[in-house]
């Protein structure tokens, strides 16, 4: 029996057998709602994943076979969704995260450049004990 | 003890995955993987009492589970 206008699902005995479309639900948006749904429904993947992807889904425990199917199909298009919001927002994420990262290497470079000297002054302080600490040695042996 | 055969394509399905799985399924069948064309063709040999249909779906669901988890990894990311 072939269910929806679209005719994408066959029900058959105790099962579920929907095609999808692998040009409009990528593979990882299915692998997705797959994973979702694992603990309410058994499912099997097969086909090819640039032709025409076969996702066959069977109830567990007396759970509605139709209602797993609907909620398939609804994580499917959440999925996808997202993926396509992710890739919309990447450069708008990459230039916050630059410009974040960029920020902190700024202040790291005022730190050690313009406002401290530290570094430096710690330097000369360790290199005059180590002075003193000779000629202390060579005072000692002479004695 | 009868046997039963689970297909899984292997465009979807890692060797990997069936390992890891036949390894947690070590108590409950004894699973021998054959390397076909396109499928890998486990034959699942019951160890408990358990259905054929019911055993393979659930060795698939774990299949699935364990199946390219880089991918599902994205899946705990959405909201």
């Amino acid at each position: 029996m072939k269910i929806g206008q679209l005719q994408n699902i066959e029900i058959k005995d105790n099962s579920a057998l929907i095609n999808i479309n692998p040009e409009i639900y990528s593979l990882s948006a299915i692998f997705n709602a797959a994973y979702v749904m694992l603990d309410k429904a058994f499912i099997l993947i097969d086909g090819h994943p640039s032709e025409e992807i076969l996702v066959e889904i069977s109830a567990k425990d007396n759970s509605e076979l139709l209602e797993l199917v609907k909620e398939f199909n609804e994580e499917l298009i959440n999925y996808v969704n997202y993926e396509i919001r992710e890739q919309r927002d990447q450069e708008l994420k990459k230039a916050i995260m630059q410009k974040a990262m960029i920020a902190n290497d700024y202040e790291k470079y005022l730190d050690q450049f313009i406002f401290k000297k530290k570094p430096f002054e710690e330097e000369t302080k360790i290199e005059k004990n180590v002075k003193k600490l000779k000629n202390d040695t060579n005072n000692t042996k002479i004695e | 003890m009868t046997q039963t055969i689970l297909k899984l394509n292997k465009l979807f399905y890692s060797c990997d995955a069936i390992e890891k799985t036949t390894t947690a399924y070590k108590d409950v069948a004894l699973a021998d993987i054959k390397n076909t064309n396109k499928y890998y063709e486990v034959i699942l040999t019951p160890l408990k009492k358990i259905s054929h249909s019911e055993l393979k779906k659930e060795f698939a669901n774990y299949c699935l589970a364990m199946a390219k988890p880089e991918i599902n990894s994205s899946a705990f990311n959405i909201y």
